[in-house]
């Protein structure tokens, strides 16, 4: 980046050009950055409940937090040990940076129907000068098991799964935000199960309506977020 | 909410205190200025002007050439996470601040895996041993402390830990398969860690996450 030179006439003239005219001279970026992150184990808005583990929240200018817990459940809904949530990150200029971690152990979700020894959900985010990027690398199950049926691959983002008479839930779901040049965010939920029950329908002598399917709650194991703009 | 109670170390660990030094080369001491607790600065150390932050995980340990470690399988629990912010409590001092969280979930580390919870008080920085990336905005520091916390997932617990994060090296966006970082527990000793000489160690590229080396002066950490 350039400053301005004020000893030679051709840059009084660009100088004099500037302040009539309006024209735009390289200056270095001074807008104020910020930073955002949180991480927490476990979210339940369900079965009448609600209850959030411990939340590590990042402040917009930075530092860092913890959220932990050794023991976290909400019966028959999830049932986790050895939450830990982190969330770090600095805004400066040019560089800032967000990073933000959540790991539960012996997991069990509704009763065993989701279950795994090790869920980690990790989000990262940066910004510098040749733009801004987020990404989740790193975050994934140890020994998963869905409705009985082991996962012995890495998940993909976004994978639904049906999980019948009870909804569906979104394994590894992954949100980005951001323009990816002067802001950028992700949102990692490593188990994200929305409740749903049938509602509604039924038959007449006019014929039959089917029900509709009305979302009752979520769980939400393993989320980690980070943003830098 | 456990009640915290002053536990030495088990087997294999070190009690925390001050180490007391025999080897060869003499360590600099620092200002007189600087407050305590008193560190050296070793060969190889340089008080800094710079500051930390990072998160992440790691899996396999560092190889003798950098290159990009891939994650363990699914059904692995052999990986560490942390998360940490450090910095030196002014430019050019010894003295720092910040904290780490560490997770071992590996059941074959000692206590069964763990999570450490360590204070910040000493920060430098030390050279990238994989060679520097010729970028001003990259390097590593080293940061210690003798105020550290153990939960064994064998139910134990420690205080008074000593701990180094021997090098946590920022070499470029994104971290993975480029940053690095190694912790020793059991000695604050940057050295001995190096050497081996703790009752735990461990180190890693990022197969997660990020290590952002800021401008001290900036907000936040």
């Amino acid at each position: 980046m350039t400053g301005m030179n004020l000893r030679g006439p051709r840059t009084i003239v660009l100088a004099a050009l500037a302040a009539v005219g309006g024209l735009v001279l390289p200056a270095e970026r001074m807008e104020a950055q910020t930073v955002a992150g949180k991480a927490y184990g476990t979210y339940v808005n369900a079965l009448g409940v609600t209850a959030q583990s411990p939340v590590a929240t990042l402040p917009s200018t930075g530092g860092m937090s913890v959220g932990d817990a050794e023991t976290f459940g909400v019966p028959s809904a999830i049932d986790a040990r050895w939450l830990t949530a982190v969330t770090t990150g600095a805004a400066d200029n040019p560089v800032s940076s967000s990073q933000s971690t959540s790991e539960l152990e012996n997991v069990s979700v509704l009763d065993g129907l989701i279950t795994a020894d090790i869920v980690t959900a990790i989000a990262s985010s940066s910004q510098n000068a040749a733009g801004a990027a987020s990404d989740a690398a790193g975050s994934g199950f140890v020994n998963l098991v869905v409705a009985g049926t082991a996962v012995t691959t890495d998940v993909a983002p976004n994978t639904r799964v049906e999980l019948p008479g009870v909804g569906y839930a979104v394994l590894n779901e992954q949100k980005q935000t951001g323009d990816g040049v002067t802001s950028s965010g992700i949102t990692v939920n490593m188990i994200h199960v929305v409740l749903q029950s049938l509602t509604g329908g039924g038959c007449t002598l006019l014929g039959c309506l089917p029900g509709v399917l009305t979302t009752t709650g979520e769980i939400i194991v393993g989320s980690a977020s980070s943003r830098v703009n | 909410m456990h009640k915290r109670r002053n536990i030495p170390l088990a087997v294999g660990l070190v009690a925390a205190a001050l180490v007391a030094w025999s080897c060869d080369r003499e360590p600099a001491p620092v200002s007189p200025l600087a407050t305590e607790p008193l560190f050296h600065i070793f060969p190889g150390e340089e008080v800094a002007c710079f500051r930390l932050t990072g998160g992440g995980r790691i899996d396999k340990p560092e190889p003798p050439i950098l290159m990009p470690q891939p994650k363990n399988t699914p059904d692995s629990r052999d990986f560490a996470t942390f998360g940490f912010q450090a910095r030196p409590n002014a430019c050019n001092v010894p003295n720092g601040s910040g904290q780490i969280e560490w997770v071992e979930h590996n059941p074959n580390a000692i206590l069964g895996g763990f999570s450490f919870h360590g204070v910040v008080n000493w920060f430098v920085e030390v050279e990238d041993h994989y060679g520097d990336t010729g970028n001003p905005k990259n390097g590593c520091g080293r940061f210690a402390g003798n105020d550290g916390r153990v939960h064994g997932r064998n139910g134990q617990r420690f205080e008074n830990v000593s701990f180094v994060v021997e090098h946590a090296c920022d070499r470029g966006e994104p971290g993975v398969g480029r940053d690095h970082i190694r912790i020793c527990l059991g000695t604050a000793n940057g050295p001995e860690c190096e050497l081996g000489i703790a009752d735990y160690r461990r180190d890693g590229i990022l197969t997660g996450g990020n290590i952002q080396k800021h401008k001290l002066s900036g907000s936040g950490a």
